[in-house]
């Protein structure tokens, strides 16, 4: 600490000073962080208790042997559903959306059919358009 | 009348900016105006950080043309204590030394940190808090960096801005080197604009400083990890957390509170999902007017005798020692937790702790994918990224306490 002491040049950094600075300033942020690391595990516990609950259902319920009742999927089930002319990537992307506000709104939404709209009355982009520019604040 | 005509040219040739570059001094202007140009190759050519090293190479330019009057250094130039006189400044400044206003008044890089927040998604530090302790381990880069600048001879205030450069994050730089570089310890050696250049250069640098340090201090093993997925986050926890940052901050490193509470403002805008318009605004158009204003005057504050003396080439090399230290920093915490997690951190993320959102982060996916390339490392990388711009606030706020 000497040997720094003798190369700083200005009168008010001590070799004491800037190793306050170092010290001080290290652990203040490590304490602030580890204040926030311990708060969000907590909310994670509290907020992820029922998912963990869930699963220790479904973990029990396999232990005992007890076989879910898989029910046969219908051929075709899912294209029925699918308006004739809608391309896959269309529906890719309308599922893409919908998970979307479903994680965005924390609701588990199931799409049950994709068909499209009758023509009648306006553009629905143009109806979102009017809502989002004329929504008060 | 030709005698007449013969002085008014004259005149008109003396008032001229190619007289100023003639006076004394003015080839300065000239080197300083080559300096800009190369800011503006890089922005343009290279893509560097342009929508900051754009504004800031055209305030340069700006500035270093003779006689343009926008930006006056001597409205700024306080030593012994004297405070800005903003009076004199709205009634006697150029346009440049009224953008400039923001910067000193420390208003544009909390409206900054609005923005970044309405962008940014904490949920890969929330699904993995763990994360937080890499973004406070690559701080270290900022408080190390304090030493050298010590060693080099700059006073308190100096050395806290040089070693700011280390947090990897424009805003908080010109946030924490205004303050400092307008109090006692300002010598007028070095400025904001000289801070904020060597940021924003060794920002859009990442991913050349930091994938040598990444790869010499892990093994290819470690640099292969694969991490766990990430759990999904809850839209209740998207919106306590700002909430609570802020409170836990705010109580904690007061000093912290412009930056850290403007971040958690946008992001909770952001999450709560009910103020898209505000959202919008913060995310587009209010960033976008604090970035033009904040370049364009920051750069006109890197006049010749800021940039042309043996200071600057001080605050350039701590600069990227404070860029390289915070690295390893970053990278070796991120071996700490490989170890103590039994191998399942990759030690890559740690180097994204440095902020420099998303730069780091995506520096951290490619240089695991070199090793792997079904490797993905973005999103467990964006967990340290995030939780080092709340790291670099908090460490501003110390700076700010301790070197006023």
């Amino acid at each position: 600490m000497s040997a720094l002491q003798t190369v700083l040049a200005t009168p008010e950094m001590t070799s004491g000073y800037v190793s306050a600075v170092v010290i001080t300033g290290l652990v203040v942020v490590f304490a602030c962080l580890v204040i926030l690391v311990l708060f969000l595990y907590i909310m994670g516990f509290i907020f992820n208790r029922d998912k963990r609950s869930g699963k220790k259902n479904v973990a029990a319920v396999t232990d005992k042997s007890v076989r879910p009742e898989i029910k046969p999927v219908k051929a075709n089930s899912s294209t029925k559903a699918v308006q004739g002319g809608i391309s896959n990537e269309i529906v890719a992307a309308i599922s893409a959306a919908i998970a979307m506000i479903g994680e965005k709104t924390g609701k588990k939404l199931k799409i049950k059919g994709i068909k499209r709209a009758s023509r009648q009355g306006s553009n629905s982009w143009a109806n979102a358009g009017k809502v989002d520019n004329t929504r008060p604040f | 009348m030709i005698d007449k005509f013969l002085d008014t040219i004259v005149d008109i040739a003396q008032e001229s900016g190619i007289a100023g570059f003639l006076a004394d001094g003015g080839w300065k202007n000239l080197v300083m105006i080559g300096i800009s140009f190369i800011f503006m190759y890089l922005a343009i050519g290279k893509g560097f950080e342009p929508l900051l090293l754009l504004p800031i190479s055209f305030g340069m330019l700006l500035t270093n043309l003779p006689f343009t009057e926008m930006y006056h250094p001597d409205l700024w130039n306080i030593s012994g204590g004297a405070s800005i006189d903003f009076g004199k400044v709205l009634h006697d400044g150029g346009l440049l030394d009224i953008l400039y206003m923001g910067v000193k008044l420390q208003l544009y890089p909390p409206l900054i940190f609005l923005g970044i927040g309405a962008m940014t998604d904490f949920a890969p530090l929330i699904a993995n808090p763990k994360s937080f302790l890499l973004g406070a381990a690559a701080q270290g880069g900022i408080f190390f960096t304090f030493i050298g600048a010590a060693l080099l001879g700059f006073t308190a205030a100096e050395a806290g801005s040089i070693a700011i450069i280390g947090g990897a994050d424009g805003p908080t730089a010109i946030f924490v080197s205004s303050r400092l570089l307008s109090g006692n310890g300002a010598t007028g050696a070095i400025d904001t604009g000289t801070i904020a250049l060597a940021a924003y250069t060794y920002m859009a640098l990442v991913p050349i400083i930091q994938p040598p340090i990444m790869k010499a201090l892990t093994t290819k093993k470690e640099r292969a990890v694969k991490m766990d997925q990430l759990r999904p986050v809850s839209k209740t926890e998207r919106v306590i957390f700002p909430i609570a940052v802020t409170i836990v901050i705010a109580l904690l490193v007061p000093s912290a509170a412009p930056l850290v509470g403007m971040l958690m403002l946008g992001n909770l805008l952001k999450e709560s999902g009910v103020c898209d318009r505000l959202v919008k605004t913060a995310q587009n158009e209010l960033m976008n007017i604090i970035t033009i204003f904040l370049g364009v005057s920051v750069g006109a504050t890197t006049t010749a005798d800021k940039i042309m003396n043996t200071k600057f080439l001080g605050v350039i090399i701590l600069g990227v020692l404070a860029f390289c230290l915070g690295t390893a920093c970053g990278v070796l915490f991120g071996k700490l937790m490989y170890i103590f997690s039994k191998g399942k951190v990759n030690p890559l993320i740690g180097s994204a702790g440095v902020s420099a959102v998303p730069m780091a982060a995506r520096v951290s996916q490619k240089v695991g994918q070199q090793e792997n390339p079904t490797n993905y490392l973005l999103m467990h990388a964006m967990g340290p990224n995030v939780a080092g711009v709340i790291g670099s606030a908090v460490a501003a706020g110390v700076l700010l306490s301790i070197c006023v």
